[in-house]
Parts: structure tokens; C-alpha cells; sequence
């Protein structure tokens, strides 16, 4: 499998179809995996494929304005570069795609054991990218049996709280927000120039570290992605004082399928939920 | 900074339930409110000299109104302040009354509320800005798209208004369906006789264009601005050489079903689809011709004496600018092939209402012969059915058709008119006439022609030694009933163009689930849509009979005519703007607009040093509606008159 990607990523930058790649490599710890840029077909066979490669990789893409780029992607990445798409933030034409279809990765909580599954492979399913230029599979023996596991499982068990346990829940969890905002820096869907977090004319909400200030901010952040976020995970994943934030992400993104039908980066043609209109859309808010 | 403030009892309507006087009061305390008072009709004479002198003689700035919704006297008092020399975008209105007094009933929450409105409404207008209206000029020009009945009617008032009028037609003729029929309903007076005149009027008019065999291809720009490509489909005939002599489709070989006979008729490849045609120049459908199937014939070009035959005509797209435009594209028929008990359409012998029109006209493909297509024969028997697709939710439309029950009733007194020893049979739900004149002509069809009314469904239609076996009920006298005819004629319902969402989207204009044309407002806008501009009239809005189409094409056109004589259009400044450094170029925004005023631009990134995408407005498109600012999630747009700071101001208030 990894010699696939590499010979596809050899050929992209010797037909100069692409001036780089983006893919894994190992982290210095030799179990982890970041992210590799590599323009040289010498640095090629630094590439790898496992488990580990969690990290979203089209959050780069960005980065290389101008440039054509050549990306390994999962499934769930996939998405988010559909949104991207669809946001008329990146170009079609710009990227090529070298889809994985992936069977899951690990937990990096529990880092270091055998093919624990993060939470949200276990719903994932299937892991064909929505979109790619190429499709590589994992090969058979490797994957491991796909769990039939409800996503929504802990949004569900929130759900049966009352309104009071719930605003005691999101208040304890949000006390702990330090405000670093790692969770939008490493979101590949919050590319504002300016957030409005940082805007002063007018000032949205506080930005002290406060309940008031922390609950506000987390609520835009999460209301900022409904109809948007593709569970990717980034966030929970770099926030420093475990706030669950895929919870508020799942939450919203079963409400909006509930509610709307819309699934948010399947489909880079289809109108932005927040932008379109429907006579069937639900009114059962208006009392 | 000062702000006056002025409460008004609207007689008992407010001062019943608020106290206004305590509102007044309130108020006065509030920050930078130099004077309140109160007055018992505000938008009264008195009650608006009351503030312009407040005005002066408290050298006032800034305006609050607390009375009634904006939608009601907003422009009222926005002229009242400007006469005392205030811009008048410097006011904003607290409605007390349908958001407060009218609602509650506990005087003392109420007067609460009422002041806590009020104190919105100064936060707010205290972060108002001067606004200034802006002016666009009116391109002097209507365009109409469609040219039956309604098109034509439209023409024709414009033009006798001395205004020049467009039509383009998407057939080689104007005239629509209303050209089909032999005589019209409730007063029987011939079709011909009646349009044919109309339709030379408009092709004699200086004033009036005619795009026969053309399209819209395109539609950009604003009411009084729009531009419009219009495709002029390539007619193989030189329209300005042809003399309408008609020697070329005499001469052409090849004979297909026209479409304007129903198929009951053949047209050559080189026709014209009917004698009265306008303009009578006949158009060579290159599908069939010969001569571009095979490179072979040619007569056509032989035989005319002007040398009118172009066989190497293009398509022409031609651009022109248009102040209004009125959108007459009529309607289509019901595909009753849905329906299982009437055969899927597979029986010969049953026919449409349409084509019933055609057969009954003395100038139509029979001649005026009432026939059976398998046979030829002439029919006694018939059997005709009402509310074919309409008031049938499961398979058809939800919508009665209005002019069915007419229509039918029209054919069955026709048909004992050509023939003596005929008998109609019509089954049907309910007989709606509701028009002048209607109700008496179905009775008189009844009583004096002899047809035959049940009421009930059709259950089943078959085949059977050489007729048509119609099985059905009749509910009054609840028997079974089984008529052997020799015709069956469906009163099928009026549907939308095919077409009509694409050109509804090229127009910016909504249509409903039906894909008919909606209106702005149901009761009291019932031409105009919600794009300015742009009007309606005819069955491409809802199923209309002549009479009504008539009279919504001279009301679309007196609306059309209404801004043609104008000088110039104001525009309300209370408009969309992007802030372009905000701006993260998602163009959500642009998703949401339900007018198209937003468009993409690009900038100079200086921190980026880039180039980059970004929305902008274009202003004279923009109404105002706010859709935009609520997708915004970098708050990059905004809008005057609501803007992010004066909405915070408020919350801040509260
Ligand atoms: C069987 C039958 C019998 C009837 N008998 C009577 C009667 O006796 N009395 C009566 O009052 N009413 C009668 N009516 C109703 C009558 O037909 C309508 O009231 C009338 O035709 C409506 O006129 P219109 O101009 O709106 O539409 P239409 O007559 O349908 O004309 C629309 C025109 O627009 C053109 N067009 C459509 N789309 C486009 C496009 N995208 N671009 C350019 N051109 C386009 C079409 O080619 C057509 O020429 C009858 C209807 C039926 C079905
Ligand atoms: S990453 Fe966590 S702590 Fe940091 S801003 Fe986001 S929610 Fe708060
Ligand atoms: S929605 Fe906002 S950010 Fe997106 S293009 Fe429009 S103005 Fe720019
Ligand atoms: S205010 Fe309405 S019309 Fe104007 S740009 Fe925004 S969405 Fe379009």
C-alpha cells in the first residue's frame, strides 16, 4: 500500500503534474506520524502509511498558495476538502488527491497499543473519500472488522439529559477553556481572516477568560461549523484541557441531518446549508 | 448628540393597554434624550408638526417614533423629520402597538415593554448614519416573453402608450394557444375572429418588435437595467425577403404530424403552423427537410421567387436592454398517460381537449369534422371527461383547472352542433362556473343541447368491437353506467410550462410546487413578483381563461408602463455592504441572495500578498432583505439601517 502511494506521489513530481506532495512521515518519537511536505523525488521514500497518520492533512493546503499539491487523504479528510471546495476556498484543478480508503486509525489517547480505533472510525463508515484522483486501497488482511457502532452513541445519552444537567455539563466543561483557541487553529474549516473572536467593531462577546466569555466563544465556534464540520476530530484532539468538543460537533451535525437532510462534505456542488432554502424545511420553532 | 422622543396613543389602541405618558416620561431619562412628549394621533397633521417643531425649537437630531410598525408610517415620518431638516434615515421606530399593546393585556408589563422598546430604539438611533437615496436611470423598453393572448394584450397596451414593446415568441407564430380554437367560451364568438386581429395590430405596431422562433437565453441586471440575450433560432428563411406567397411548402416533399394540429394533421418540412400565422413566413424544421438530412432536394430554394431560402442561416444571439419585463409563457397540458383506467393514453380514439379544438374548427385538419383518428368515421357517441389531472393530489395536480368544466361544456354544445345525431356524455366531480355568464351557459348546453351529465369517476376504459367501453358511476343516481362511444375526450388540466423553472431562475422570480409563476402578493399584488420589474400575466401564473388573461396583461402592463415614465428610480440606501478585509471569499452569501446582488471581486491581499476572491454587492440589485448578513459568519457584510453595531448597541441595552 505505501508503495502505491509512493510511486504515484514519484510519479506526480517527475511529470511535474504537482511542485509538492503532502503526506506522513515519522514523528522523532518512531511511533507517531506527521506531516511530510516533500518536493524532491529524493525525499520520497520517507512517506508511510499506518495507523498513526491521524492528522488532517488538507488544513496545509493553504499554506502553498499558488502551488499544485499533491495530498494523501482519508476518508473523513476528504470531506473537509469538499467543504473547502465548496467554500470556494481551494481549487479543483490545484490538488490532486490521493484518496486512502482507510481502515481506521488509532486512538491516539491510548497510544502505543495495537489497532485501538479512535471513536469516530467506529461509526465511519464507508471510508471511501467522497472525492480523490486516485483511490488506494488498504489491503485486505489489514483490515480489521468494521464495528456497527451508533455515532451518535454519547450525543444520544446527552440528549437524555434535562436542560439544567445539560447547561451544568457544558458550563463545567467550558470552565475549564483557556482560550488558546488551539481547537480553531487546527480546524481545516475555520479559515477566516479575521475571527470573530478577535473583531472589536463590534465586540461579539467577551474575550476575558470567563464562564460567560468561554461559553460564548464555544458556542459560535460550534455554530460557526453546523452544517460544515465533517467530524474529523482535530479539535477534540488539540484541545489541551480535553473539552469533548466533538460531542457539541456531533450534536449539531445529527440535528441538521434530522432536520434537514444535509450532510455536510459529500458533495461540493451542493448549496451550503446555511444558504439555501427550502419550503419543506422544518418550522416546528416557530410557536 | 440629541435625541427626541415621541410616544403615540394611536387613540385607545396604544394608551388602552400602555401607559403612555409613563413611556414619555421614561424616556425623557434616557441617555442623550433632550425632549419626550406624547400625542394621541402622531402621524396625524398636528402630531407631525408637534415633533418638526419639537425639532426646532429643541434643536433635535436624532428621532424616535413609538407607535405603530414601521411597515406603516416609517415613510411617513422619515418625510416629517427630513422637512425639518433631519436625514431622514436619522429615526427609528419602536412598535408598541402590534408588538406590544395589541397583544397583551396587563397594562402595567405592557407599559413596561413599551419602554424597554423604546429604550431599545434609542440605543439604536443612536448609532444611526445619514444615509442618501441613490437615482439609476429606466431603460425606456418593455420586454415580453411569450406571445399568446396574454403577450399580445400586453403589446399592445404598451405600445399604445407610445412605449416600444418586445415580444419573443419561442414558436414560428405569435398567437398561442388561443390560435388553436374554433370558437371561445361563454359568448361562442369565433377565436380567429377575434385574435386574428390583434395579432396584425401588433405586427403593423412601430412600436412593437416581434422575435417569432427565439428564445431567452440570458437575463442580467436590475428593474429599469435589465440586459437580455435573446437567441433567434436559425429559420432558414430570410424573414425580411419571404413575401408569404407559400410556394416552397406547397412544393416540399416531406409531410410530418404538426405539432399545431395535435398530430390530427402533416405539415411539410417548410411551414408555417397555421394560415393567420404572424409574421407569414414559414420556417424549415431541419430535422425533417431533406436537404439538410441529405444534402439532396432543394426545391424550396428553387422555387421561391426571392431568393428567401437560406439553408446556411445561423443561430443569431442578439443583447438588448429592457426596463421591465412581463412574462406571458401560458401554460401546457396534463400527461394523462399517469392514469391506469383510462389506458395510459394507448387508445386512439381518445383524444384531449386540445385536440378536440383543432378537429371541431372548420379550419383545422378535418376540416371541422368531428372524427374518429382510427378510423376516419364520423362519431355519435361521446363521452367527455372533466378533471382529468386537476383536484387529484395522489397523481395529478392539487389545483383545479378553472376552465375545464368550461371548456368541456363548450365541446359538448359544439359537437351537437356539427352534428345533429350526436350525444355528449361528460362525467364530472363538481361543475365550477363561477364566471359572468358561465353558470347560464352550462345550463343552456344542458337544457338545450342535450348533453348528458354524470356525476362520478370514470372507473375503467377498454376496447371493444371497435369502440370504447367507459365504465363508471354516477353518485346522484348511484347506478353503474357503461356508454359505448365512439370518442372519449379528457378535459386534461392546465400545467406549467416544462421550461418554466429554468426560466424562473433565469429571472430571478419564484415559482411554487406546481412550478407556476408566483406572485408577490396573492390578494394585493397579483401581477407583480417579489423582483421589481418584473410582472406576470396569463396562464403561466395559474390556469386562466381568456377574460383573465386579458385583464392581468393590461394590468402587467400599466405596472410595466408605470416605470416607463419615470425619469429616474430611486433606491432605498438601506442596503448590503462587504467589508472586503473581513471578507474570507466563501460566498455563502452569494448562495443566499434571492436576487442575485452579489457578485464575486478580488483584492489585493497585502498580508497574504496575494490576490484573493471576496464578495461585493452590487447595490442598485441589493433590496435589503438581510439574507446575506445572517450567513456571514465573519460578520464581513453588513447591512444600513441594521447594522452590526446598531443591532448590538441594542443587546448591549438590554
Ligand atoms: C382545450 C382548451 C380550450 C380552451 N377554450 C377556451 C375558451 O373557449 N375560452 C376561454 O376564455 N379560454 C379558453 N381556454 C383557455 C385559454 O387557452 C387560455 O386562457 C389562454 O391561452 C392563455 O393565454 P396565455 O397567453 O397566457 O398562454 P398561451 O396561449 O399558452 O401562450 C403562451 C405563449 O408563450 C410561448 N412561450 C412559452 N414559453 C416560452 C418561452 N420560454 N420563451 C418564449 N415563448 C414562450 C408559447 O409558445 C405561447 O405562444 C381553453 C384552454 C384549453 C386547454
Ligand atoms: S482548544 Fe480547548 S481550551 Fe483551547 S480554545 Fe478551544 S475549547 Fe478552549
Ligand atoms: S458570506 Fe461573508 S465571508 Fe463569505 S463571501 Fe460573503 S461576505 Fe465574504
Ligand atoms: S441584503 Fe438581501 S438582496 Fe442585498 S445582498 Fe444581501 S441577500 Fe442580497
Amino acid at each position: 500500500m505505501i508503495d502505491q502511494i509512493k510511486t504515484k506521489a514519484k510519479e506526480l513530481l517527475k511529470t511535474k503534474k504537482v511542485d509538492i506532495v503532502i503526506g506522513y512521515k515519522k514523528a522523532s518519537d518512531r511511533i507517531g506520524a506527521i506531516p511530510a511536505f516533500i518536493d524532491k523525488e529524493g525525499d520520497i521514500d520517507k512517506l508511510i502509511w499506518d495507523g498513526y497518520c491521524v492528522y488532517n492533512l488538507s488544513n496545509y493546503l493553504k499554506d502553498f498558495p499558488g502551488k499544485k499539491i499533491g495530498i494523501v487523504t482519508k476518508g473523513c479528510d476528504a470531506k473537509s476538502m469538499t467543504v473547502l471546495l465548496q467554500e470556494n476556498q481551494l481549487k479543483r484543478e490545484d490538488i490532486f488527491i490521493i484518496g486512502i480508503e482507510c481502515s481506521g486509525i488509532v486512538d491516539e489517547k491510548r497510544k502505543g497499543g495495537d489497532i485501538a480505533y479512535d471513536e469516530r472510525c467506529k461509526g465511519c463508515k464507508p471510508a471511501t473519500p467522497p472525492i480523490y484522483d486516485v483511490l488506494i486501497k488498504e489491503e485486505e488482511k489489514k483490515q480489521a472488522p468494521r464495528l456497527e457502532q451508533d455515532p451518535y452513541e454519547s450525543v444520544r445519552k446527552l440528549e437524555t439529559k434535562s436542560i439544567e444537567e445539560k447547561f451544568k455539563f457544558w458550563q463545567d466543561e467550558f470552565s475549564r477553556c483557556i482560550r488558546c483557541y488551539a481547537c480553531r487553529q487546527i480546524c481545516p474549516l475555520c479559515y477566516c481572516p479575521r475571527c470573530v473572536a478577535e473583531q472589536t467593531q463590534p465586540a461579539w462577546f467577551s474575550k476575558a477568560v470567563s464562564v460567560e466569555g468561554n461559553f460564548s466563544w464555544n458556542v459560535n465556534r460550534a455554530m460557526h461549523l453546523a452544517g460544515r464540520c465533517i467530524d474529523c476530530g482535530e479539535c477534540e484532539r488539540a484541545c489541551p484541557v480535553g473539552i469533548p468538543l466533538r460531542d457539541i460537533n456531533k450534536k449539531i451535525e445529527k440535528d441538521v441531518k434530522e432536520l434537514f437532510s444535509y450532510e455536510a462534505g459529500v458533495d461540493t456542488e451542493q448549496k451550503p446549508l446555511f444558504s439555501s432554502f427550502d419550503k419543506n424545511d422544518p418550522e416546528d420553532f416557530i410557536k | 448628540m440629541k435625541i427626541g422622543v415621541f410616544v403615540c396613543h394611536c387613540g385607545t389602541n396604544i394608551a388602552g393597554t400602555v401607559d403612555v405618558e409613563r413611556v414619555s416620561q421614561a424616556a425623557s431619562k434616557f441617555p442623550k434624550v433632550k425632549h419626550s412628549a406624547s400625542y394621541k394621533y402622531m402621524c396625524s397633521n398636528p402630531g407631525q408638526n408637534l415633533v418638526k417643531d419639537a425639532i426646532k425649537k429643541h434643536k433635535l437630531d436624532r428621532i424616535v417614533i413609538a407607535s405603530c410598525s414601521p411597515s406603516l408610517h416609517e415613510k411617513t415620518f422619515r418625510k416629517c423629520v427630513e422637512a425639518a431638516g433631519i436625514n431622514p434615515y436619522l429615526i427609528e421606530m419602536a412598535n408598541i402597538r402590534e408588538h406590544c399593546s395589541w397583544v397583551h393585556k396587563d397594562r402595567e408589563k405592557a407599559t413596561q415593554k413599551a419602554i424597554e422598546l423604546t429604550r431599545l430604539a434609542v440605543s439604536k438611533v443612536s448609532r444611526n448614519k445619514p444615509l442618501e437615496k441613490t437615482y439609476t436611470t429606466i431603460e425606456k423598453k418593455v420586454l415580453i416573453i411569450g406571445g399568446g393572448i396574454s403577450g399580445i394584450q400586453a403589446a399592445i397596451d404598451i405600445a399604445f402608450a407610445n412605449y416600444p414593446a418586445v415580444i419573443v415568441e419561442r414558436e414560428p407564430s405569435i398567437g398561442g394557444r388561443m390560435a388553436r380554437f374554433d370558437k371561445t367560451f361563454p359568448t361562442l364568438d369565433c377565436a380567429a375572429c377575434i385574435l386574428t386581429p390583434k395579432m396584425v395590430t401588433v405586427s403593423q405596431s412601430e412600436h412593437v418588435t416581434m422575435h417569432t422562433y427565439s428564445e431567452i437565453e440570458e437575463v442580467s441586471g436590475f428593474v429599469g437595467n435589465f440586459t437580455v440575450k435573446i437567441r433567434k433560432k436559425a429559420r432558414s428563411v430570410d424573414i425580411n425577403k419571404c413575401t408569404g406567397c407559400g410556394a416552397c411548402y406547397n412544393k416540399c416533399p416531406v409531410k410530418v404530424p404538426s405539432e399545431f394540429d395535435m398530430g390530427l394533421g402533416k405539415r411539410k418540412a417548410i411551414y408555417t403552423p397555421f394560415p393567420q400565422a404572424v409574421p407569414n413566413v414559414p420556417v424549415i424544421d431541419r430535422e425533417n427537410c431533406l436537404y439538410f438530412k441529405t444534402k439532396k432536394c432543394g426545391i424550396c430554394k428553387k422555387i421561391c421567387t426571392v431568393g428567401a431560402i437560406d439553408y446556411d442561416m445561423k443561430d443569431e444571439v442578439i443583447e438588448e436592454k429592457f426596463g421591465a419585463i412581463i412574462v406571458a409563457t401560458g401554460f401546457n397540458q396534463f400527461d394523462h398517460s399517469v392514469y391506469g383506467e383510462y389506458g395510459y393514453g394507448k387508445h386512439k380514439d381518445m383524444i384531449t381537449g386540445l385536440h378536440f379544438e383543432r378537429m371541431v374548427n372548420s379550419s383545422g385538419p378535418t376540416g371541422g369534422k368531428i372524427i374518429r383518428p382510427s378510423d376516419g368515421k364520423e362519431v355519435r357517441d361521446v363521452v367527455f371527461i372533466q378533471c382529468v389531472g386537476s383536484r387529484d393530489e395522489q397523481k395529478g395536480l392539487p389545483y383545479c383547472s378553472r376552465l375545464c368544466c368550461m371548456y368541456t361544456a363548450k365541446h359538448a354544445l359544439l359537437l351537437r352542433e356539427h352534428n345533429k345525431d350526436s350525444q355528449a356524455y361528460v362525467f364530472y366531480i363538481d361543475i365550477r362556473a363561477a364566471g359572468k355568464n358561465y353558470e347560464e351557459f352550462v345550463k343552456k348546453v344542458q337544457d338545450e343541447y342535450g348533453a348528458i351529465y354524470l356525476r362520478g369517476r370514470v372507473s375503467r376504459i377498454f376496447e371493444k368491437g371497435g369502440k370504447l367501453i367507459v365504465r363508471g358511476a354516477d353518485t346522484l343516481s348511484g347506478a353503474q353506467i357503461e356508454i359505448k362511444a365512439d370518442l372519449v375526450v379528457l378535459a386534461t388540466g392546465l400545467v406549467a410550462q416544462k421550461d418554466a423553472p429554468s426560466l424562473a431562475q433565469m429571472l430571478h422570480i419564484p415559482y411554487d410546487k406546481n412550478n407556476l409563476f408566483t406572485e408577490a402578493h396573492p390578494k394585493l399584488a397579483p401581477v407583480e413578483t417579489i423582483t421589481s420589474g418584473i410582472f406576470l400575466t396569463g396562464a403561466c401564473q395559474s390556469p386562466k381563461d381568456i377574460p383573465d388573461t386579458v385583464a392581468t396583461a393590461s394590468a402587467a402592463s400599466v405596472k410595466a408602463l408605470g416605470l416607463m415614465v419615470q425619469d429616474k428610480l430611486a433606491r432605498e440606501p438601506l442596503i448590503a455592504s462587504v467589508n472586503q478585509d473581513l471578507c474570507s471569499g466563501c460566498l455563502a452569501c452569494l448562495k443566499a441572495c434571492p436576487f442575485s446582488a452579489i457578485e464575486e471581486d478580488e483584492i489585493e491581499d497585502r498580508k497574504l500578498r496575494r490576490k484573493r476572491t471576496v464578495a461585493k454587492v452590487r447595490e442598485a440589485v441589493c433590496t435589503g432583505c438581510g439574507n446575506c448578513t445572517a450567513v456571514c459568519r465573519m460578520a464581513a457584510i453588513d447591512l444600513e439601517g441594521f447594522t452590526n453595531t446598531q443591532i448590538m448597541e441594542e443587546v448591549e441595552t438590554l
